[in-house]
């Protein structure tokens, strides 16, 4: 039971990546560039499917380019985005229910937040953007 | 009934001062599970406890006094808890109905709001891009969507782009917003444990972070896109920006960050045991004074006269 639930959540994830790495882009990619967008170790196939059930889902529309599809996000919910944005503006108890990614940051907090991201990534300090 | 029944506010208190602390030293999940659980234990002793101690003063009133058929002039004399404190609790229990009531009604509506708002959405698959900017938000509607927006995704690497929906994802498969109902409410009936609020909404966070870390491999990557995300948002033009946190009761960015550069959080059996020996000292008081409090309303009832005299309790017989 559980085990069927981690693979639904897990298939779940891997449509919410593939989805967020189509918007990222922001022109239709076939599978291929899909894969080369989400930037791990992932098998052509595994995207392949993904991108039909997100098809399937109305999340995403396709097109021919060539012999594969090129998919693109489905027209964003820009009414929706106005709703959502309404119920947070609108008062703390939405808050409570809603989990958001961020919930507070104060102006103080920008220079410590730069020090750690320069801490968390060696590689790149300075942004990568 | 002498001190027991006051021990369940002094669990709320210690409760919500030990809260933030709990919080932030023991793994997220098991500080999200216990304080919920403790918050609303105390929070119900604390309700009881009011009870018993109003019960005192309301007892005294003719028409309850007929009705028990226990004499009220025997009750006030027979009652170890002073009249004021007695009108007290009673005004702290018609307080704590409102408020619980009112913040019920309150949560109640926003989980309706949400619902609709969540069938508006479209599709069928968990995420939704939009295009206005807010930032990720995961909504606990159904099956539970997730919504961010496209600009911030595009900022983000792919493997931050990847926690970022998993931080999301794991608030609505571990139902999250539950928990914080839980002690929002527990903490509206039982003021005095208001912090376990704010210490379960940064448990609830941090859970998330870790799973998402978890998940991806490298803590150092949410880390990373919680600072990166956090940046961003503060350049954001947005001057409305901070209405639209969670305010006092929010959690802040910095230590989440912090904790997921330190080492991974280790289970302490030590914390969790105190925890749990103070919700079971809140319950076991609440038995003992619920006794006491049978025992005073039989020595009422027991009356040979109706005629009153001043003076300690005794037993009977």
């Amino acid at each position: 039971m559980a085990g069927v639930r981690g693979q639904r959540r897990e298939r779940g994830d891997l449509e919410n990546e593939v989805l967020a790495a189509l918007a990222a882009a922001g022109r239709p990619l076939t599978p291929g560039e899909v894969l080369e967008q989400l930037d791990r170790a992932l098998a052509y196939t595994t995207v392949m499917t993904t991108l039909s059930r997100l098809h399937a889902k109305d999340a995403v529309t396709r097109q021919r380019a060539g012999r594969a599809y090129a998919y693109a996000p489905a027209d964003t919910a820009t009414a929706a985005a106005r709703r959502m944005r309404r119920l947070l503006d609108g008062d703390a108890d939405r808050a409570v229910v809603l989990a958001r990614f961020l919930d507070e940051l104060d102006p103080g907090d920008v220079p410590v937040l730069q020090k750690l991201l320069a801490e968390a990534d060696p590689g790149a300090a300075g942004g990568r953007d | 009934m002498h001190l027991a029944v006051y021990c369940p506010f002094l669990v709320s208190l210690l409760l919500g001062a030990a809260a933030p602390g709990l919080a932030r030293r023991l793994p997220p999940a098991t500080a999200a599970r216990l304080l919920t659980a403790c918050s609303v234990v105390a929070a119900a002793a604390s309700c009881a406890a009011l009870g018993f101690l109003a019960s005192t003063v309301l007892g005294q009133l003719p028409a309850l006094a007929a009705a028990g058929h226990w004499s009220a002039g025997r009750l006030a004399a027979a009652s170890p808890v002073p009249r004021v404190v007695g009108l007290a609790a009673l005004g702290a229990v018609a307080v704590g109905a409102v408020n619980g009531l009112w913040v019920l009604g309150a949560r109640c509506r926003a989980v309706l709001a949400l619902r609709a708002l969540g069938r508006s959405l479209p599709g069928s698959g968990q995420l939704v891009v939009v295009d206005d900017d807010i930032e990720a938000v995961a909504v606990p509607a159904g099956r539970g969507r997730i919504l961010a927006s496209r600009a911030h995704l595009a900022d983000l690497p792919a493997d931050e782009r990847r926690a970022l929906l998993l931080h999301e994802s794991a608030h609505l498969a571990h139902r999250h917003h539950l928990y914080r109902l839980a002690v929002d409410l527990a903490g509206a009936v039982d003021p005095l444990q208001r912090a376990v609020r704010s210490a379960v909404v940064y448990a609830t966070e941090r859970w998330a972070d870790e799973e998402a870390a978890g998940a991806v491999g490298d803590r150092a990557v949410v880390a990373r896109v919680l600072a990166r995300s956090g940046l961003r948002a503060a350049g954001a033009p947005r001057a409305a920006w901070a209405s639209l946190a969670m305010g006092r009761s929010g959690s802040p960015l910095v230590p989440r960050v912090r904790a997921l550069l330190g080492p991974a959080p280790r289970q302490r059996p030590e914390l969790l045991v105190a925890a749990v020996a103070l919700a079971l000292l809140a319950v076991g008081s609440v038995v003992h004074a619920q006794e006491d409090t049978e025992t005073v309303f039989e020595h009422a009832v027991a009356a040979p006269h109706p005629h009153v005299t001043a003076g300690p309790v005794r037993h009977t017989g």
